[in-house]
């Protein structure tokens, strides 16, 4: 933020000083000429074009802007979970592991941060490993207004937090990640906001973060003891 | 046989005048300009100011948004034109042209075309600054979004037609003020008793009007034809206006 | 229809009456004097030939047209005085650029050669003049824009002596070159009047003098003589002032419509009246002098 700043007042003040320089400049010998502050004039509009051309062509969103077809699904809807339907969604596997494991007791610590489903997938082998995935869709920012979303361009590096223990013969999941992401949305100007439909006329920038699930999946050899009650448990 | 000494009366033409008018005056005016560069150079400052911010949360999930628009630049840009052209009704402002040739219509015509192109520079100024802004904001912030949809021409246009009208409601009602003190203090008195009732209050009903109207051909229509109004109501105003100097 | 013709016009701030029913003609060509004491109103009568004003009641017609907010009447029209609205944000070069731009007859060389005549700094702002030097620029500005009608009120202020002869001369060739109507207002008579043919004499709003300068010239006589018989005599005529002399002389100034035969019978002596005194005389609602002010038998004069 200093930087931002910082280059904030040094480039006012690079163009102040063009201003007066180009004052000075066409006041030689004194003699005053009153169309000194059209050429400023004709100068500041050619730099602002420069600016503006450079605007086109540099400025890129980082996140990506996809149409909003459908609207995420709302809760308490309930569907069909199957690999193939993680899989099918690029980078949301964030971390993985395998333990070799006997007499296990699946147990989820939780602590205040995490909301996530788990899922146990119980494998139609019956290895002693237990094969642990994280998957995590992207993240998405949706604008109601614009009908748009913005998919969030977050580095997965973010996700390094996260452990999977053994811990007398209890498998302990933590995920310490906090994760925490500054974004700058640029809106239109004040007098064409009125042209753009509102949905949602109240509250203009409507945007609400879709983070469309995040799953821990864990499969468990086939003789290993789930309590159903507390996990969801599909078969391979 | 008439001498050649004989001087001849001189017709002029009032378009000729008007144009010279108004080249007079840009140069007799020239802070205006100046002005304008001081004003938007303040308001890029206010452009990195954000105008909100709001912070989502959800699970370990935190995201941080900031909004930045340039809508600073338009209030100030909006602030200097209003300015402008309130200086342009003042009684000085007739009185300087005394000295050249002049009448009171095309004195008020050349103020008109020097506020429409007031409006013009402000528009093209508004647009293009925001849009070097928004570069800035690019380069030192990350990650960004914008929302690539933005029309450019309409922004255009849109400011453009604001200005022109903020700019005539000024010049229109320092002339009022000038002129006829009576009616104008009636009517602004008016004006804001009617303001505290929402309801009946005519800023309400103009704000509805103009300010939420969505359909563009629509706000063309009548925004022009609020600043028609407004100029004949000043070409009226200034007709028969006596010259202090 | 290329005269002006001011008629039966009035014109009243709120009670007070400025000008009061004047009638006047000026034919082209013609160089007039408007004189009169401070508050005669020829500010105002000018202002309103010029069409800054309107007059209450009457009409005024400039080139046939009602001058107030004429552009075509603003086009053959300049007014030259000390309350010439000059821009400050051009120097005096650039402005005479702009000046050309809008009269249609601005002689550019003419004003060139005067600003060097006079030595003007060209880059100067106007506002920076000396007030002698705001003045000569004013003239300048006056004489090259060859208006069709132009008027000169009080131009000379501030100028010294010898440029204000060079102005006077510089305005009559000027005229010589092109006729024009002109009019000149000036508290200095003596120096004007040689330029002048016609006078317009205005007192308290009203015309008390409209004719050529000669008439005026002639207009009244003053005479001198035994104070008793000449005074008695003189009541009887139009007197316009009477001064003792010595012990028992008198000097008085009356009408100039007495007999040679009468005037010889009550007088010892005739002379010509200066038009600076006589101006005072036909204006003059006051009968006694200042000296009487500084009287010291206590006696105030006041008749």
């Amino acid at each position: 933020m200093i930087f931002l700043g910082l280059s904030i007042v040094i480039t006012f003040l690079v163009i102040l000083s063009v201003v007066l320089l180009m004052k000075r400049f066409f006041l030689i010998n004194g003699k005053k000429s009153s169309s000194t502050v059209y050429k400023i004039l004709g100068g500041y509009i050619v730099i602002l074009c420069a600016g503006a051309i450079l605007s086109l062509i540099l400025v890129e969103p980082e996140s990506v802007i996809e149409e909003l077809t459908e609207v995420p699904f709302d809760e308490g809807e309930f569907f069909e979970y199957n690999l193939d339907y993680f899989n099918s969604i690029e980078n949301s596997l964030v971390y993985e592991t395998k333990f070799a494991v006997k007499n296990v007791n699946l147990a989820e610590s939780i602590n205040n941060y995490d909301e996530f489903e788990t899922i146990i997938l119980r494998k139609e082998k019956n290895d002693d490993l237990v094969e642990i995935a994280y998957y995590e869709s992207p993240i998405y920012l949706i604008n109601y207004r614009e009908k748009k979303r913005y998919r969030m361009p977050l580095e997965s590096s973010d996700h390094k937090q996260m452990e999977m223990s053994l811990i007398d013969s209890e498998l302990i999941w933590t995920n310490h990640t906090k994760r925490e992401y500054d974004f700058l949305i640029y809106t239109p100007s004040i007098f064409v906001q009125q042209f753009i439909e509102q949905k949602n006329k109240e509250s203009f920038n409507d945007i609400d973060i879709d983070a469309n699930f995040s799953t821990l999946l864990i499969k468990v050899p086939s003789s290993m003891s789930v309590d159903e009650d507390e996990f969801i448990v599909i078969e391979e | 046989m008439m001498s050649s000494k004989q001087m001849e009366l001189s017709q002029v033409n009032k378009w000729d005048i008007i144009k010279q008018s108004t080249i007079y005056k840009l140069k007799v005016y020239d802070h205006i300009f100046y002005s304008l560069l001081i004003y938007q150079l303040i308001g890029f400052l206010f452009v990195f100011n954000s105008t909100g911010g709001t912070g989502m949360s959800m699970g370990s999930l935190t995201i941080n948004l900031e909004y930045k628009t340039a809508h600073a630049l338009f209030y100030i840009t909006l602030i200097w034109l209003i300015i402008s052209s309130a200086q342009l009704g003042l009684k000085q402002s007739r009185s300087l042209m005394s000295g050249v040739v002049t009448d009171n219509k095309t004195h008020c015509f050349s103020n008109g075309l020097l506020i429409l192109l007031m409006s013009v520079i402000g528009a093209v100024t508004i647009v293009l600054l925001s849009m070097t802004a928004e570069l800035f904001l690019y380069l030192f912030n990350t990650p960004y979004s914008t929302d690539l949809s933005i029309n450019y021409f309409l922004e255009l246009l849109s400011a453009f037609l604001y200005l022109l009208l903020a700019g005539n409601l000024a010049y229109f009602i320092t002339n009022l003020v000038m002129r006829l003190k009576l009616i104008a203090y009636l009517f602004l008195f008016i004006l804001f008793i009617s303001s505290l009732i929402p309801e009946i209050s005519p800023i309400t009903y103009f704000y509805y009007f103009l300010f939420k109207e969505m359909n563009i051909f629509l706000f063309i229509i009548k925004i022009s034809l609020l600043i028609v109004l407004l100029f004949i109501g000043s070409l009226a105003i200034t007709r028969q206006m006596e010259v202090e100097r | 229809m290329n005269e002006i013709k001011v008629d039966h016009v009035t014109k009243k701030y709120g009670k007070k009456v400025v000008l009061n029913d004047l009638n006047l003609t000026l034919n082209y060509p013609s160089i007039t004097g408007l004189i009169g004491r401070n508050g005669s109103g020829k500010t105002t009568l000018l202002n309103m030939l010029i069409g800054y004003k309107k007059p209450s009641s009457g009409e005024i017609k400039v080139f046939g047209e009602d001058p107030f907010d004429s552009l075509f009447v603003s086009a053959n029209t300049l007014f030259v005085d000390d309350r010439m609205q000059i821009p400050n944000t051009l120097n005096l070069n650039e402005i005479l650029i702009e000046m050309g731009r809008f009269y249609p007859n601005w002689d550019g060389q003419l004003a060139k050669k005067l600003f060097n005549y006079f030595d003007l700094p060209p880059n100067s702002l106007h506002q920076n003049l000396s007030k002698g030097k705001k003045s000569i620029f004013n003239m300048i500005v006056g004489l090259s824009a060859y208006t069709y009608f132009t008027v000169f009120d009080e131009p000379m202020t501030g100028m010294d002596e010898a440029v204000r002869k060079d102005m006077y001369r510089a305005l009559l060739k000027s005229y010589l070159e092109k006729p024009r109507i002109m009019i000149i207002s000036s508290h200095h008579l003596k120096e004007v009047e040689y330029l002048l043919e016609n006078l317009i004499l205005l007192d308290e709003g009203s015309i008390v003098f409209d004719s050529d300068i000669e008439a005026f010239r002639s207009y009244a006589i003053g005479l001198t003589g035994k104070a008793g018989k000449l005074e008695k005599w003189a009541e009887t005529k139009d007197l316009l002032y009477h001064e003792r002399v010595g012990i028992d002389d008198a000097y008085v100034v009356i009408k100039n419509n007495v007999s040679q035969a009468e005037l010889n019978l009550y007088s010892q002596k005739q002379s010509l009246v200066e038009t600076r005194d006589l101006l005072i005389y036909l204006t003059n609602k006051r009968r006694g002098v200042i000296d009487d002010v500084f009287k010291t038998d206590g006696i105030e004069s006041s008749k």
